[in-house]
């Protein structure tokens, strides 16, 4: 080789380091605590390091759905009124009270005075007008085309002429007066909610849509203020000072994702994070015998179930419905993949759920039963084909399962693991077993991944035995059965058309109905009345469970809503 | 060393000692090298454990639930604890992991074959036709085809656009038109501007009839259509639009593009195997091309066309054998490929629908108690593919070496 | 040469075409919709349909026929594959679906982080796959020859995830001593200068930082070269056997030369070749095979990010990232032939 083409070489090498080097930007991107650059790690502060399984999707509130994102924002934001720690009753945070008139349309909160936002912008009327506003008007300079106020729409009714809250109205600078359309019972409840949070109006004008992401950040009130967000991996807050409840313990939390959930128990045995949120049953046990571990429950407020697709002909006979009911062992299902962080259900509202109806009477597990059961409804040697009862149509208008269509009976599982179904598969394949025992000869099928799950859930395309389940937002009981079966007078495509007249109408006069009592006996009613008609067949509550080093304490635990994190006390 | 080729090793050989076929000769090659035998034994311990297993060992995994040996370490003994014998432990549901091993084995296995027939039947097939093309001038009606072909496929934009699929047939038309007056003695440019202008014609008119914006779109659309087929485009086009979608195959990355493809078929054994067997395609069209261009230019070849042998014939009876070795070497490691693709596809959950036993499936379910321990979950179906893969390896290895010692990666 | 290497970028022109219609097609064909992956199981139908229209999902995926028919040729144009390629001509690869923000923001920080760890594994590979291959090929038929003939076979064969997850199981659970996932430690800052911590740690002489960087890179580095090394070794070595076979070198041994100066002046420049192409194969299969060890090791990669698009339905995420790897491996492959050329003056290209 002679020299000359050494040199080319060499040169062809500093080409592609320099554009490989172009490649990685010249300015870092993430915004790094100020002074905190090179500083040992000795001399940060108490930090508190949270591992989860994914990393929020935006920090505005009021436009995200994921828990992982309010779990931040909770954080850093406050709204009027809040969950009491450890319950669902709400008590007031940024307004001191609300008081309504005497049919509840009309609420005034007085709001708490002297609270500053972390940008130094007072908390006032003002603020929270311009918040409500921006949610309610499609029309409102920052109600950006690209952003969905879904909680809102689905709170308060919708947005511009549909709202329940037709005025927001500032009476003085720490007076804010709400009015409301017609009575809406869980009006302080919805207030609660994460995503009704109040943002600085300073920094929504100054960052414009950037606002809640990593770039743009996030202004609250809260204990603590927004640092700087490494997407995919960490977001940092720092405690707040200044916070009108009194500055947090602990000077810093980081959010840490850590996707795979042995992983993230490994990391917290290794003391590489404190704490965590989900975990597989056979970490928690061997956390239960680890000393320097502690786990805390949080109290379930959802509920997985099986539902039926009753658009197939045999679903429609109750007593192939009752089969099914009496095939499943629940029991064995919740301890072995729930642990014993899950409680059996028997209703759709969880015990914590004023409207739960205790005197209901569980299904027993016997596969005996169901063989008679289904021999009586005419099968006799099981049942492993099922028809389809009318056409199914996707999205796009075409028929996918034509009326008289034969298919195998299916069980769809999901493709994910949510916080509702620790183990979606293995229950899945546990299910199938018991089914199979009890002479239903059942397919698993795996419809596609979680979007597609979703969608052909949508469409009522789930055509067979079907896993889901539900997280409630606020701990009103309209939040569940409301959600799924208030539609029920006509068959309701993307709930496996069920239909209910007498079921949906109790729901509409609870929705509406402001005496608590009252809609309590109505939820009640409904759970007999499910029941009764073996609609679904639920499955469990799960207390998920997070686990701490021993060193950490009083980290508040929230059925709804972010947890409390200002109380935690850590040593390292 | 000279070049072995079927018609002078038959002559030598009768010459000096009875016959003995290349096949033959292969075979005791083969045989001779030890670790060849390895690879042959291990791929036939598991080819007929998985197939003995599922024709005479019934295992119905739909019903395999014991909650009460979940998670059972190995134990080769009954004792209190463990009631029976789990010789690789059990998993969370309590099934015995050296029968769903044993039977996942079947699965492993059938997708490696039907994915590797999927590649070979259809890569092997485009690159032995662009290699062979390629080297070797097309006939009159090999070129009737591809150029009625081209027409065919050019021309589905213009009808798609304008709604009306006979629109393509008239482009084929076009095509096989410019092939049978080829030797229309107008020069070059007259040919190409009436080319052109029919093009116009068949795609503009056509379009008219649906609006005014869709003729003239259709018409240019035409106009191009027709300029290229006027051209005297032959087996180089071929080959090179072949090896160019080849190329745009390759630089997916390879599981993304067999991710891609089964969430758009859907989860499954059999969405696996076509997902697989299409990103081992380009593999097999590229390795056929370049054995078919080596072999082309050889003399049995060349004499071949002399003597006036049909395309078919040449391709077949002289091309196809003296490139079978490569072939079969590569089909061999593209087992073990595959049976590696498969289980990749498997651990990200997108391949056998549980309960069925799949050995990545396995791992995928396995590997979240990792962190209590429960190493025996992971370890063997991991180590069930790493041997058979390692078996079709060692197998392809020796096989390279018996039927073509001079042939190296 | 110049003209050559003109042609054959030229000639990439067309290959990435095909590369983003393909991605487009898959688009159209997979199922599920991102507005429905976004909001879960609380989508409701307007707000579909709001997701869809505001990132144009809602337009023809290549052209708009029916808006031709009616005459409207701007509406015939305006499909999302157009608006696709006019932004990519801008330099602008869109906003993520999910988050809103920009892919080129996320792709910034998270390409470092694979092109880190395929960098680290190329080096593993080629710092043991070449000695290794280069003295087995010398001594022919030794132990070491048999040792790493097998041992390469066993590599080539072995499932890297599976690999990895027997990694974090003996050296994180069973011996705890290294982590099992993540680029750095919470609480170690490594001043960002090209974002690949190892490099950085180094020129700002942060020595803490660049242990604990490496402890994490460590376990998916090893994991993912292990298939680069067996192949390179065993290229190397049948390069280098072929090479020891030609008369230059049985001249230059019999003239008597030391052994060392036959292997690595004479036989070893030659033996390159065939070892460059392997070495360009292997990059692409590195950022390819990322996707499994990145999942395994919870790696902050863009492997992990595509995959977990790809579930998700974010489509400009999977366009941004996949014609990004498709570009760096025509790259790669370029520059493997210009190579080609100029350590053998025997291939000539123009």
């Amino acid at each position: 080789m002679n020299k000359k083409s050494i040199y080319t070489i060499v040169g062809l090498i500093v080409i592609l380091t320099m554009v490989l080097t172009a490649c990685a930007p010249k300015t870092p991107a993430v915004t790094q605590v100020p002074g905190a650059t090179d500083a040992p790690a000795a001399e940060l502060p108490t930090t508190f390091i949270f591992g989860r399984g994914a990393d929020s999707v935006q920090l505005d509130p009021a436009i995200v759905t994921d828990g992982e994102s309010f779990r931040v924002t909770g954080q850093v934001l406050e709204p009027l009124y809040e969950y009491e720690l450890g319950s669902t009753v709400p008590v007031p945070a940024l307004a001191e009270e609300c008081v309504p008139n005497a049919d509840a349309t009309v609420w005034n909160c007085k709001l708490r005075e002297g609270v500053k936002f972390h940008d130094g912008t007072d908390f006032n009327a003002d603020a929270v007008v311009f918040n409500f506003e921006r949610w309610r008007f499609t029309t409102d300079p920052y109600h950006f085309a690209s952003q969905v106020f879904e909680y809102y729409e689905a709170m308060f009714g919708g947005f511009d002429d549909a709202s329940m809250i037709t005025e927001v109205k500032k009476v003085d600078d720490y007076n804010v007066q709400f009015t409301l359309s017609d009575p809406l019972a869980p009006f302080l409840a919805n207030l609660a909610m994460d995503m009704f949070a109040i943002s600085s109006p300073a920094a929504i004008e100054a960052a414009g849509e950037a606002y809640g992401t990593p770039t743009g950040g996030v202004v609250g009130t809260g204990p603590f203020k927004f640092v700087s967000w490494e997407e995919g991996n960490q977001i940092i807050v720092d405690a707040n000072a200044d916070y009108w409840g009194g500055a947090p313990t602990i000077k810093q939390i980081v959010f840490r994702v850590i996707p795979d959930d042995s992983a993230r128990f490994l990391a917290l045995k290794a003391g590489d994070i404190h704490g965590l949120e989900q975990a597989v049953v056979e970490d928690l046990a061997s956390a239960e015998a680890d000393p320097n571990l502690t786990i805390i429950t949080r109290p379930a407020l959802n509920t997985s179930y099986l539902a039926f697709n009753y658009n197939i002909l045999e679903f429609q006979d109750i007593r192939v419905r009752e089969a099914v009911a009496h095939a499943i062992d629940k029991e064995g299902l919740i301890s072995n993949f729930f642990g014993k962080y899950g409680e059996v259900a028997k209703n759709l509202l969880p015990p914590l759920v004023w409207g739960h109806n205790d005197a209901v009477v569980d299904w027993t597990f016997d596969p005996a039963l169901s063989k008679q059961l289904l021999s009586d409804a005419g099968f006799p040697d099981g049942l492993s084909e099922v028809t389809i009862a009318e056409d199914i149509l996707n999205a796009d208008g075409a028929v996918v399962y034509k009326a008289g269509d034969k298919i195998p009976l299916r069980l769809y599982y999901m493709p994910v693991t949510r916080f509702y179904f620790p183990a979606a598969k293995e229950v899945g394949e546990a299910m199938a077993a018991n089914l199979t025992a009890a002479g239903f000869n059942v397919e698993l099928y795996l419809e596609g991944d979680w979007p597609t799950y979703l969608g052909s859930r949508r469409n009522g395309l789930l055509v067979g035995l079907y896993l889901l389940g539900w997280g409630g937002d606020n701990g009103d009981p309209d939040n569940f059965t409301g959600y799924f079966f208030s539609g029920g007078a006509e068959p309701i495509k993307r709930e496996g058309w069920y239909q209910n007249a007498e079921l949906a109408d109790l729901l509409r006069q609870a929705l509406v109905n402001p005496d608590r009592a009252a809609r309590e006996a109505i939820y009640q009613q409904t759970e007999q009345l499910m029941h009764d008609d073996v609609m679904r067949i639920w499955l469990g509550h799960n207390n998920t469970p997070l686990i701490f080093s021993s060193k950490v304490t009083g980290y508040g635990a929230q059925p709804v809503g972010a947890d409390y994190f200002e109380f935690i006390e850590f040593v390292p | 060393m000279a070049e072995i080729n079927p018609q002078d090793t038959e002559i030598v050989d009768f010459a000096i000692r009875e016959h003995r076929s290349l096949w033959l000769d292969a075979w005791r090659r083969l045989i001779a090298n030890k670790i060849a035998m390895l690879g042959l034994f291990v791929v036939a311990l598991f080819i007929l454990t998985a197939s003995l297993s599922h024709f005479f060992w019934k295992y119905d995994p739909k019903s395999d639930l014991d909650y009460s040996s979940k998670l059972f370490a190995p134990n080769l003994v009954v004792t209190e604890d463990a009631p029976a014998v789990h010789i690789f432990g059990t998993d969370k549901l309590g099934r015995d992991i050296f029968r769903r091993v044993v039977h996942g084995g079947w699965n492993s296995l059938r997708v490696g074959l039907v994915s590797v027939s999927i590649s070979l039947a259809i890569g092997g097939l485009m690159g032995l036709l662009a290699g062979f093309f390629e080297s070797i001038d097309m006939n009159f009606w090999e070129r009737v085809t591809l150029m009625g072909l081209l027409g065919l496929g050019l021309g589905s934009l213009s009808a798609w656009i304008a709604a009306q699929f006979f629109q393509i047939f008239l482009f084929s038309g076009l095509g096989i038109f410019s092939v049978v007056f080829q030797r229309w003695k107008a020069g070059k440019k007259v040919r190409i501007l009436a080319f052109a202008v029919m093009g116009m014609l068949l795609g503009g008119v056509s379009g008219l009839l649906v609006g005014p914006l869709v003729g003239l779109v259709c018409g240019f659309l035409g106009l191009g259509v027709g300029m290229i087929l006027a051209r005297p485009l032959g087996g180089k086009l071929f080959s090179d639009v072949t090896m160019r979608i080849m190329d745009v195959i390759l630089s997916f990355p390879s599981y993304l593009l067999a991710i891609a493809i089964v969430a758009f078929l859907g989860p499954g054994l059999e969405k696996g195997m076509i997902a697989i067997g299409v990103v081992g395609i380009p593999v097999y069209a590229r390795l056929a091309r370049s054995a078919v261009l080596s072999v082309s230019q050889k003399e049995y070849v060349l004499a071949a066309q002399a003597v006036g042998e049909s395309h078919g014939r040449i391709l077949f009876k002289h091309i196809v054998p003296n490139i079978l070795s490569p072939i079969i070497v590569q089909s061999t490691m593209g087992l073990a490929n595959a049976i590696l693709s498969a289980a990749a596809l498997g651990f990200l959950g997108l391949g056998a629908i549980p309960p069925e036993p799949e050995w990545g499936a396995m791992l995928g379910d396995s590997y979240k108690y990792l962190s209590s321990g429960a190493w025996w979950a992971v370890l063997f179906p991991g180590l069930a593919i790493m041997l058979s893969v390692l078996g079709f390896n060692l197998l392809g290895d020796g096989l390279r070496d018996a039927l073509d010692p001079k042939m190296r990666i | 040469m110049g003209r050559y290497i003109l042609r054959r970028l030229i000639s990439v022109i067309p290959t990435l075409i095909g590369v983003t219609l393909i991605i487009f097609l898959f688009q159209r064909l997979i199922p599920g919709d991102p507005a429905v992956a976004m909001l879960g199981e609380h989508a409701t139908q307007e707000n579909v349909e709001r997701i869809r229209e505001q990132f144009g999902l809602n337009r023809p995926a290549f052209l708009d026929r029916e808006a031709l028919a009616d005459g409207d040729l701007t509406g015939f144009f305006d499909s999302q594959y157009i608006r696709y390629a006019n932004r990519l001509l801008h330099f602008d690869l869109g906003n993520s679906i999910h988050r809103r923000i920009p892919v080129v923001e996320t792709l910034s920080e998270r390409f470092p982080a694979t092109l880190e760890l395929a960098t680290l594994s190329l080096l593993i590979s080629l710092l043991i796959g070449l000695p290794v291959g280069i003295a087995s090929a010398a001594r022919r038929n030794s132990a070491l020859d048999g040792v790493t003939m097998v041992g390469s076979l066993i590599g080539v064969s072995m499932p890297i995830f599976w690999l990895g997850i027997m990694e974090i199981m003996l050296f994180s659970v069973f011996l705890n001593w290294l982590p099992s996932g993540g680029r750095l430690s919470t609480g170690i800052v490594i001043t960002p200068i090209t974002h690949l911590l190892l490099l950085d740690s180094l020129l700002t002489g942060n020595i803490p930082g660049f242990v604990d960087a490496l402890k994490h890179i460590a376990m998916p580095a090893i994991a993912l070269a292990t298939i680069p090394t067996a192949i390179i070794a065993r290229m190397t070595r049948s390069s280098m056997l072929d090479v020891l076979q030609e008369d230059y070198i049985r001249t230059a041994t019999a003239k008597g030369l030391a052994e060392r100066v036959v292997l690595f002046r004479h036989a070893l420049k030659n033996a390159f070749l065939p070892v460059i192409t392997i070495i360009g194969i292997q990059a692409g299969t590195l950022l390819a095979g990322a996707v499994l060890t990145e999942t395994i090791f919870s790696w902050p990669g863009i492997g992990k990010w595509v995959y977990d698009s790809i579930l998700g339905r974010d489509y400009p995420i999977v366009q941004g990232v996949t014609l990004l790897i498709a570009i760096i491996f025509l790259l790669v492959n370029l520059i493997v032939d210009i190579s080609y050329a100029i350590l053998d003056p025997r291939i000539s290209y123009d």
